[in-house]
């Protein structure tokens, strides 16, 4: 018999701490789930099950001896494939990196493990963590999406969206430099967040880019990821851009409702800058009666089109990614995926002076952004602009064409949560970004949490 | 670059590619081609005539640790 869906992080604490559930028939939970639907979901390309259920006894070991340490004792996470968990192979899915044994675990992961989290396994990204479509010319073959599996889960997060939308783990670790954190989250209807640049160190990280990249979890709700990221959070020596800033209470945080918050939808981005289908958009619009109902004065905002956010991520990103696997694209070629090394290969035709113009232009954006937010706490804007595509799709360049709809926030570097915010006609879930000022994840979770309660959409399942 | 006719854009584009260094095939290398123009499109729209020259690039390192923003 399967076991039933697992609950959330805050849930399992709670049952953990009463003495009702152990971590390690969370663990076995999990794994059961995983031997009977990883089959078809492919989200997990290593799973540690003896280290998993070795972990899981020590979490209970210190339970009883009174020696917990903290929401996440004992809970099943999962970790995408770009970061490094010791003595496993931290391949980022390219027959490149397939034999990069990591000698020590990623900062990250090393934060999780002192908390208390049972690492559970390894699952699939997109190829070196570049998004646009899954890659069927990887190492491992593609995730598929829960709720349809004909579906892509959306990248580059895509096994973290599919296992934790599966109920294959309670929490995901995920990384973001254009939206590979909230399209997942999106596409599989879960939560994600997306930390301002230097909140979460990337040390042991594989990098997309140098100066987009950033690491935060996937989750069931805003408070499993506000407790996943308390655990994240903090400043690291090993990683050049992580920040010496404090870190808040999140789960504190997110007490309270959004009486006097003053929230801009950013209309403009799905109803005149892309033909967004009409059962996504409806989802944004009727977002505004739920946030009004919890003492939020809603508001449009206005800014720049998307097509001149897009522009500037089109022409970094692929630069960025270019200048990392410079060597290895000369050397190496024929072991990179097809999609991956030519998307790689576009930063070869951008012209410095290109790269640089984006760079001002960016500025501009962030300071366009900025302007907005001196008169409002959050921004809510989509997270998605089409249905998920479909898992054959063989486009060389599909993100060259419809607008990136999660970027302009890497770019501005704002914080952002994925949320669920109601189904398409399909049966699909939809997602949103609450976004907020720099270093403001509390707020962001704050927002998100409040909504997912009162909205009522959290609480449906992929019927697997 | 888009103010560029076609024969200026090829010629570009196989001197970025043989820059590069990077041996793609022949059917990559027309899709690249393809892209390269869409490229050039985007490299346009990030420009603005007469962008003052105080707009300076969003800064991408930190040889430092980043401090907290003010207001935080």
């Amino acid at each position: 018999m399967i076991p039933p869906f697992p609950p959330t992080i805050a849930n399992a604490a709670v049952k953990l701490a009463a003495g009702e559930l152990t971590a390690v028939a969370l663990t076995e939970q999990c794994l059961a789930r995983i031997d009977a639907y990883d089959g078809k979901i492919h989200a997990f390309h290593k799973v540690l099950r003896d280290e998993a259920l070795a972990a899981a006894a020590g979490s209970d070991a210190r339970r009883a001896a009174e020696k917990t340490r903290g929401p996440l004792e004992g809970i099943p996470l999962a970790v995408k494939d770009v970061m490094q968990v010791e003595n496993h192979a931290c391949t980022a899915n390219s027959r490149v990196l397939q034999d990069n044994i990591a000698g020590k675990d990623a900062t990250v992961i090393a934060r999780l493990r002192a908390a208390g989290a049972v690492i559970l396994g390894i699952v699939d990204t997109y190829e070196f963590a570049f998004g646009g479509r899954p890659t069927h010319d990887a190492l491992f073959p593609p995730a598929c999406n829960p709720w349809d599996t004909a579906k892509s889960t959306g990248g580059s997060s895509s096994g973290c969206g599919a296992a934790v939308a599966a109920g294959l783990c309670l929490g995901a670790v995920g990384s973001d430099a254009g939206g590979s954190i909230r399209t997942p989250a999106a596409l599989c209807g879960t939560a994600g967040i997306k930390p301002t640049i230097g909140r979460v160190s990337a040390s042991g990280v594989v990098p997309l880019t140098f100066s987009l990249d950033t690491v935060g979890p996937l989750a069931q709700t805003a408070e499993d990821c506000a407790l996943m990221l308390q655990a994240m959070a903090g400043y690291d020596p090993d990683d050049q851009l992580s920040a010496d800033v404090s870190v808040p209470d999140y789960t504190a945080a997110l007490t309270g409702g959004l009486d006097g918050m003053k929230i801009g939808i950013v209309h403009g981005f799905y109803r005149d800058d892309y033909d967004t289908p009409g059962d996504i958009a409806a989802a944004y619009d009727a977002m505004v009666p739920v946030l009004e109902g919890l003492g939020a004065g809603v508001f449009e905002a206005v800014l720049p089109p998307l097509m001149d956010f897009h522009a500037v991520g089109r022409l970094m990103l692929p630069t960025e990614a270019y200048a990392i696997h410079e060597e290895k694209l000369q050397s190496r070629w024929t072991e990179f995926g097809p999609l991956a090394r030519n998307r790689m290969m576009l930063g070869a035709f951008v012209r410095s002076s290109d790269y640089l113009q984006a760079q001002r232009r960016r500025r501009e954006l962030a300071d366009a952004v900025d302007a907005v937010f001196e008169n409002c706490d959050a921004l809510v804007a989509p997270a998605m602009l089409t249905p998920a595509g479909p898992m054959d799709s063989n486009e060389p360049f599909p993100f060259l064409a419809a607008p990136m709809i999660n970027v302009p926030f890497n770019l501005t570097d704002h914080p952002a949560v994925s949320v669920r915010c109601g189904f398409q006609k399909s049966g699909m879930p939809v997602g949103a970004q609450i976004v907020t000022r720099r270093w403001d994840e509390a707020g962001a979770l704050r927002a998100a949490h409040a909504y997912e309660q009162a909205s009522g959409w959290r609480d449906a399942r992929a019927d697997l | 670059m888009s103010t560029h006719d076609t024969k200026t854009r090829n010629r570009e584009f196989e001197g970025l590619l043989a820059a590069s260094g990077v041996p793609v095939s022949e059917a990559e290398r027309d899709e690249l081609r393809k892209a390269y123009d869409t490229l050039c499109d985007l490299a346009d729209r990030v420009r603005a005539p007469g962008r003052d020259w105080t707009v300076k690039p969003m800064p991408s390192f930190a040889a430092t640790p980043r401090k907290s923003e003010p207001g935080e």
